[in-house]
């Protein structure tokens, strides 16, 4: 048994909105989930039933081997971090952790010892004396990471946590927070449309569509064997290019003609599909200054610097492609060949958008 | 460098615009309180013709009054039993109209319109539900082995009292109390249901504390509000019966300057009750509003 189990759960709000659709999914303790999705996929619901927050219209909740969709939230043994943090204003810092604590009926020095053992950990020993408005942002985080550990709960749920700090010190909470985590091996889910913190949080990625689960696993998998065309426009940016082909012998047709010839390994998986759609990444294309034959003609537009890399928008039979070339020189031709790698060449089923 | 400071020319039209507010404080309020203070000092005959100094004559008067002292504790009495249970009561249907799902207008509109209705109307209505020979609460008292007697027991009179003027006070209360409430993030009180199992302990915690200045607004509203406001009930409810155990301060005021035409005696009381609310104001703000966290 893991240490969070979810079994078919279910949520369809008041108003008729099936926010939640029979999700099922099973986290290993000491394991770090972070579930990604584009806005309103119902993220925030799956997380907030699972903290206790909303209740479930249907399925089943367990942590370890307790099912917990009936408790109340404070009986879950659970902790979560809010988006806004949701910290307590008219308490100190001390209070604010020290709180929930108190509530478990914890003496007065067990307290002390693990709110001075939190704050210690997250570097908030000098403000525990302050009010939350009389902090940062980054340091408001930290004390509401700190609420969290210091219950030392089986589950923590984070709900955007870091979608409120700037650039910089997103990113260097978002290494905080990983440390933390894994120096605690804390079971966490952790909720973002952030495919970056996705990608560098995860030990498994699960990627939500409209309520349902698209693909679960490795940061690795989602992104280098992308289960759907959802999944695959979803993660990674800027996103993977498709071309709508069709199958002929062994070739595949683009709207404008051209052939592309589909390498051997390829070719058992489109089982006799003859609509694909053929996805490569932005970054694995290399660009060659002459058109030839075998290599894809490109129109060239707009470039974009980015420091390390430069974008090159532009248009393969009508469609809109992106490059990303870690070194390209502009010159004035208003055409190039493209040619990818063998194992750059992803195929879906244009009709249902899974992977072949 | 340069005084970059912005600088405003000065121009007469601000004040022009506060004009009207300063004459209106100084006509309906510095004046009258000053001719109080100076009529305190005289005693004037009941037709207005002639005055005379006399000192602190009607001080000494007023404050060897036990009738005055009964007015006094009834006043205050009366305002810290009003103000106490407007503002729970209040409270407690806030609270509760806030944890409704559906259906949470009509409630709150029900709740509210008696703010609507005007102190005397309340008066004559209370007037009505409270009278011996049709009142519907006074014969529910009665069956209930309660001789409710308004008109010639002082307990029952001050209990109708208060009742009319909790009744009338709870609306205000209550709106305020809501919107306190809806103000309150809501994922602060989701973090609290996480953090404490107990809705008491989490309301005592959590929301009372942040509900706090709110209620200490409300307190001098109230405070306020049974002080003054109240004159409306009382006369048309009681007017002080029986034997001037349901009289306050004001009420006082007003019978023994209008009806028993001894301004000098009247205006020291006024000068009195003055003071009087201007300490508790002070009370309030100095020792509550400092426990109070914005
Ligand atoms: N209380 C509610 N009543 C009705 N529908 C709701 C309620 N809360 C959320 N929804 C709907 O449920 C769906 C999922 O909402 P949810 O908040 O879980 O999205 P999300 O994935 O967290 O999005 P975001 O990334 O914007 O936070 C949305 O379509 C939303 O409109
Ligand atoms: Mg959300």
């Amino acid at each position: 048994m893991g240490a969070l189990t979810l079994t078919s759960i279910e949520k369809t709000y008041p108003n008729g909105h099936r926010a939640v659709k029979g999700l099922s999914l099973d986290i290993e303790p000491g394991e770090f989930v972070v579930l990604v999705g584009p806005s309103g996929c119902g993220k925030s619901t799956i997380l907030r039933s699972i903290a206790g927050l909303e209740s479930l219209t249907g399925g089943e909740i367990h942590i370890g081997d307790r099912r917990v969709d009936t408790e109340p939230p404070a009986k879950r043994d659970i902790a979560m971090v809010f988006q806004n943090y949701a910290l307590y204003p008219h308490m100190t810092v001390y209070k604010n952790l020290a709180y929930g604590l108190k509530n478990r009926g914890v003496e007065a020095t067990e307290i002390d010892r693990k709110v001075r053992e939190a704050a210690d950990l997250l570097q908030i020993n000098d403000y525990l004396d302050r009010k939350p408005q009389q902090l940062s942002g980054g340091q408001r985080q930290r004390v509401a990471m700190g609420r969290a550990i210091v219950r030392d709960p089986q589950l923590f749920l984070f709900d955007e946590p870091l979608s409120n700090l700037d650039a910089k010190l997103r990113a260097h909470m978002r290494l905080e927070i990983k440390k933390l985590q894994r120096k605690l091996s804390a079971t966490s889910i952790f909720v973002t449309h952030d495919q970056v913190e996705a990608m560098t949080l995860a030990d498994r990625i699960v990627v939500l569509n409209g309520g349902e689960i698209e693909q679960v696993g490795t940061p690795r998998d989602v992104y280098h064997r992308p289960a759907s065309l959802f999944v695959a426009s979803f993660m990674g940016a800027p996103a993977m290019n498709f071309f709508s082909t069709r199958v002929d012998g062994g070739d595949l047709v683009l709207t404008d003609g051209q052939r592309l010839t589909l390498p051997a390994e390829q070719r058992p998986a489109l089982n006799g599909v003859t609509d694909i759609t053929l996805g490569v990444r932005p970054e694995q294309i290399a660009v060659t200054e002459t058109v030839r034959d075998g290599l894809v003609t490109f129109d060239v537009g707009m470039g974009e610097e980015l420091g390390v890399s430069q974008l090159l928008h532009g248009q393969v039979a009508d469609a809109e492609v992106v490059l990303n070339l870690p070194k390209f020189e502009r010159h004035d031709e208003p055409q190039l060949g493209l040619s990818w790698p063998e194992d750059a060449w992803h195929l879906f089923d244009s009709r249902s958008g899974q992977r072949l | 460098m340069s005084d970059k400071r912005q600088r405003l020319p000065h121009s007469p039209v601000p004040y022009l615009f506060i004009a009207p507010q300063i004459l209106i404080v100084l006509i309906f309020f510095f004046w009258p309180a000053a001719q109080a203070l100076y009529l305190s000092f005289m005693l004037e005959d009941p037709w207005g013709l002639s005055s005379q100094f006399v000192g602190f004559e009607n001080y000494r008067i007023l404050f060897n009054d036990p009738e005055y002292l009964g007015t006094f504790v009834f006043t205050m009495v009366y305002s810290a039993l009003v103000s106490f249970f407007s503002l729970a009561i209040a409270l407690l249907l806030a609270v509760k109209a806030n944890n409704i799902v559906r259906g949470q207008s009509p409630y709150r509109v029900l709740l509210t319109w008696v703010y609507a209705i005007a102190p005397a109307v309340a008066g004559i209505t209370a007037y009505f539900i409270f009278n011996r020979q049709v009142g519907v609460l006074s014969g529910l008292f009665n069956d209930l082995g309660w001789d409710f007697a308004p008109e010639t027991d002082g307990f029952d009179a001050s209990v109708m009292l208060i009742l009319v003027s909790v009744w009338k006070q709870i609306p205000v209360n209550f709106v305020f109390f809501l919107a306190g409430l809806q103000g309150i993030p809501k994922s602060i009180r989701e973090a609290a249901h996480i953090d404490c199992e107990n809705p008491q302990r989490r309301f005592w915690t959590i929301t009372f504390p942040l509900l706090a200045p709110t209620a200490f607004f409300l307190l001098v509203i109230n405070v306020t509000y049974a002080f003054f406001e109240t004159f409306g009930l009382i006369d048309t409810l009681t007017q002080g019966r029986p034997g001037g155990s349901t009289t306050t301060l004001v009420y006082k005021v007003y019978q023994d300057g209008f009806l028993g035409a001894d301004l000098g005696l009247s205006s020291a009381q006024s000068v009195v009750l003055m003071l009087l609310v201007l300490a508790l104001t002070v009370v309030q703000f100095r020792f509550i509003e400092r426990k109070i966290h914005y």
